[in-house]
């Protein structure tokens, strides 16, 4: 566990949030004030932390909400976020992610699990426990990602057309969707969908090694690229992308944090 | 100490896991018992779902309309070119099942009446006599895409019965 790594990943989820939330600014109405999304209760306990708009808080403190949220990503940005700022961050986020659930997709609720764990995760934790919290978030965001593929190239194998190298050639045929060339194109949309199907497999598994690592996140990057762009959820793209930066080495994750500008006096150590 | 601690973190990440697993994985592959305990555990701090496009991606394409006068209809998210808006239109859709032939007449639910009401804001969310309709474009043969088969289905409300 570097802390290289752990911080560059921090970076990348907050400004990931930075600039989700800046994106939803021009929405606020629909989303927050007077949301399209119907109220959609969390059951139990955690309703007040994950649906704070729908229990405690005053509807009308969700639109200023997303200003701290703003604020806390940019400071996310540039330092390692206290604590209480990482759980406020996460409440916050959460809730109205919950507010406006019509405009949700699996990369919100990557980032939601993402920022909860990332409540324990430290850069350089002061204590054993600390250190034991943290290297668990660690491990638990790391697998949650590897899941997240798994999970959805174990739901394509109960179809027919994902096996069948179909799959593709309908999406990509869909008038909401695209590139609609690549339905004129059989075989190269039959190849593209087992090519997906292989990555969604390979990428739990490639990123164990160093030589498979980089080649699968390059192909990770541009499907998630392709999804951003043809399926129109960008915003899910780019927080798969965000989470790759904690299956960086060490190594990587040093060379990189050298190039970026010089914005915090925080200085990577690594931590055994 | 390290090692003790390695194996903690490994089996507190596995057993997490697997009621993660019980969660989203294929509901036919899970038993109910493990599916219900997986509820009580993910949805209320680890909600995820991981189906989009599986196990088959739909075979109609579906975008909700609502009419403007007897001749013209536009799409719900046409007032706002924002990718979210278009992400909340097609999130009705899938609500609403579009992504399967619809029956001659879609009955809407009052949740999502609302939610369609919302969208279109700009017209007026409590005009009561806005017509909506659903177009959807079906694939007939899986290994002919592009041929799609349009639809046109009105769409009727369903009365709110309780308070």
């Amino acid at each position: 566990m570097n802390s290289a790594t752990i911080r560059l990943f921090q970076r990348a989820v907050h400004l990931w949030l930075l600039g989700y939330t800046l994106s939803c600014l021009p929405m606020a109405e629909w989303l927050w004030d007077f949301p399209v999304s119907p109220p959609l209760p969390v059951p139990g306990v955690m309703g007040w932390f994950m649906n704070a708009f729908g229990t405690w808080a005053p509807p009308d403190f969700a639109e200023p909400s997303a200003g701290v949220v703003i604020l806390f990503a940019a400071y996310g940005v540039f330092r390692e976020q206290p604590r209480w700022m990482a759980l406020l961050t996460w409440m916050l986020f959460s809730s109205l992610v919950q507010r406006a659930w019509l405009a949700s997709c699996g990369g919100l609720l990557l980032i939601n699990n993402a920022l909860l764990w990332m409540v324990l995760l430290r850069q350089d934790p002061s204590t054993k426990t600390a250190g034991f919290l943290s290297q668990l978030a660690f491990w638990m965001i790391r697998a949650q990602l590897l899941f997240t593929y798994l999970a959805t190239g174990l739901h394509k194998l109960t179809g027919t057309s994902w096996l069948d190298g179909t799959a593709v050639g309908i999406v990509s045929s869909d008038p909401q969707f695209g590139p609609h060339g690549l339905a004129s194109w059989p075989a190269l949309s039959a190849l593209v969908t087992w090519g997906l199907l292989a990555f969604q497999f390979g990428f739990p598994l490639a990123v164990w090694w160093r030589r498979s690592r980089y080649p699968a996140m390059a192909f990770g990057i541009a499907f998630h690229v392709g999804t951003a762009i043809f399926i129109g959820i960008p915003q899910m793209g780019l927080a798969f992308i965000a989470c790759y930066a904690l299956w960086l080495d060490g190594e990587t994750a040093e060379r990189l944090w050298a190039r970026l500008p010089g914005l915090t006096s925080q200085r990577p150590t690594v931590i055994t | 100490m390290g090692t003790f601690r390695n194996r903690s973190i490994a089996a507190i990440v596995l057993a997490h896991f697997a009621l993660i697993a019980c969660y989203t994985f294929p509901r036919e592959w899970v038993p109910d018992r493990f599916h219900y305990w997986s509820i009580t555990y993910a949805r209320p701090l680890f909600h995820q779902g991981w189906d989009l496009f599986a196990p088959d991606p739909p075979r109609c394409s579906c975008e909700i309309q609502v009419g403007l006068n007897d001749r013209d209809w536009r799409a719900l998210d046409a007032s706002q070119d924002h990718y979210l808006a278009t992400r909340m239109a097609r999130n009705i859709a899938a609500y609403l099942n579009g992504g399967s032939p619809l029956p001659d007449t879609l009955r809407v639910d009052p949740l999502m009446e609302r939610a369609m009401r919302g969208m279109m804001r700009d017209i007026g969310r409590e005009v009561k006599d806005l017509r909506f309709r659903a177009v959807q474009q079906c694939v007939t043969d899986d290994r002919r895409p592009l041929d799609r088969s349009i639809r046109y289905v009105p769409i009727a409300f369903i009365e709110r019965t309780g308070p």
